[in-house]
């Protein structure tokens, strides 16, 4: 008796395909909901998220399910992983989340915090393209309302 | 590149982040503010804050403000010199006795309701907080203090900020008063069990407890009261640790962390542990204690975190408190 493995073809909004193991699309709850509820015939669509982003997604994926490897390789793995640029670390959020991988959501968020924790507001303002909409006076106000945290 | 997280996201980044950075991130946005201005995320902030053996929990202590020092409530603002570690009950002069309690971290501060059983000038007071998670409320308790004439009859009192009411108690053995820590005679667990309160009618104290000449206290651990000593003698810092296992029954104390003394480094402080808090079972090996150096001896207060059962200390970030000092 063999056990067949199925394979799923992903599709991201550039078009390209992705063909994987059913046992690691099912990481993705989204995905997994999908085959649970027979409604993948042939190609799943992502229209949220991008070939450059999948394969990072894949790779990760295919590193968390493999067999006999130690939690201290993967940690490895995680702490090399999250080391991409901002724009990239962004993109893997909103695909993780699309996806509704919480393991995955939850290392990016992490990561994020990890990163912006330390830094001014004008250095969030430009990490995530974010436009000061308060008035020179009410940002000041804000600013000596809690003097402290800006020490 | 423009990046919109989808508002759930951003909340989950925004609430693993210390106080000090959200009050910074308050100025780069409207959106951004009314974010984390909301009672809501507020709330997820303390829920992740509560769990987090690195972000410091709330205490609270008594200060005296000298009667010449005529502050508002609006006027309070942090000392530049130190960081926020505290929610203080302050006690100030404006023509009569008001109480404030007021969060460093984010400035906020509220006049505590007066209390119509007793007027606070009559009798010196220590104070106990706690937050109650089960009805979602702040438990502030007054105790008398001392054994003058005025003391031996004044009931406790206890607050509810959320009613704004204070209630009479009177459940505690008298024999206690002189050997509480006003900070920290206050523990709720489950919603409905204040930890000294019920000391002396409900749970008797460990036996042990009396016969160390020490102050004592309570808190929670692991979702379990327990009630510690703490000694200085010949140079050397006795702390012991009791856990109730089992409510209402005397012989379910268990004394933990036992042959936990240790010498102080250099001359007495205050050593005062701080909310007990664990990531495992209180069988384990990894309960810590938060210590707090004598201000008065050592200007730079900070806290380290001790391992009860392996020794080892590490310092922690000073910075890192978590929202739920927040009164509204």
């Amino acid at each position: 008796m063999s056990s067949s493995t199925k394979f799923l073809t992903l599709k991201t909004c550039d078009d390209k395909k992705f063909v994987l193991d059913e046992a690691i699309a099912v990481r993705s709850q989204t995905i997994k909901n999908m085959v649970e509820d027979d409604c993948v015939s042939n190609v799943i669509p992502l229209p949220n998220v991008d070939s450059k982003t999948m394969t990072k997604v894949i790779e990760y994926w295919k590193k968390h399910s493999e067999e006999g490897i130690s939690k201290d390789m993967l940690m490895d793995f995680d702490k090399a992983f999250v080391k991409v640029h901002h724009s990239i670390l962004h993109a893997l959020i909103l695909a993780a989340n699309f996806l509704n991988d919480k393991e995955m959501l939850d290392m990016m968020c992490q990561e994020v915090v990890d990163r912006i924790k330390g830094k001014t507001p004008e250095e969030i303002r430009k990490e995530f393209d974010i436009k000061n909409d308060f008035t020179p006076e009410e940002e000041e106000e804000i600013r000596k309302e809690n003097a402290w945290a800006f020490e | 590149m423009q990046v919109h997280f989808q508002e759930e996201t951003l909340t989950d980044i925004l609430s693993r982040l210390p106080v000090r950075s959200l009050l910074r991130f308050k100025c780069v946005s409207k959106y951004l503010k009314t974010l984390i201005d909301d009672p809501i995320f507020r709330k997820q902030h303390l829920n992740r804050a509560k769990n987090d053996q690195n972000s410091q929990k709330c205490s609270i202590s008594c200060y005296h403000l000298s009667s010449d020092q005529h502050v508002g409530v609006q006027e309070l603002d942090f000392p530049s010199n130190l960081k926020p570690q505290y929610c203080d009950v302050y006690e100030n002069n404006l023509g009569r006795y008001s109480f404030l309690l007021w969060n460093p971290s984010t400035g906020e501060s509220i006049e505590l309701p007066t209390s119509k059983f007793s007027s606070v000038e009559e009798y010196p007071t220590c104070y106990g907080m706690n937050f109650d998670s089960a009805n979602d409320d702040y438990k502030i308790l007054r105790i008398p203090k001392g054994w003058n004439e005025y003391c031996r009859d004044v009931l406790g009192e206890i607050l509810s900020l959320k009613s704004g009411y204070w209630r009479k108690i009177d459940a505690y053995p008298r024999n206690i008063l002189s050997r509480l820590y006003g900070i920290h005679s206050l523990t709720i667990i489950h919603g409905h069990f204040i930890g000294l309160l019920l000391f002396g009618e409900i749970i008797p104290l460990p036996e042990k407890m009396w016969l160390a000449n020490s102050n004592i206290g309570v808190s929670e651990l692991g979702g379990m009261l327990c009630a510690y000593t703490n000694s200085y003698y010949q140079r050397k810092r006795t702390f012991k640790l009791w856990v109730l296992k089992d409510y209402g029954l005397k012989d379910s104390w268990n004394e933990e962390g036992e042959g936990n003394s240790f010498r102080t480094q250099r001359g007495p402080f205050t050593l005062l542990p701080r909310g007990f808090f664990i990531n495992q079972t209180i069988t384990s090996s990894n309960y810590i204690l938060k210590i707090l150096r004598d201000k008065n001896k050592d200007p730079k207060i900070y806290c380290k975190i001790l391992a009860l059962k392996s020794g080892s200390r590490r310092n922690i970030d000073q910075h890192r408190c978590g929202y739920h000092n927040v009164i509204l």
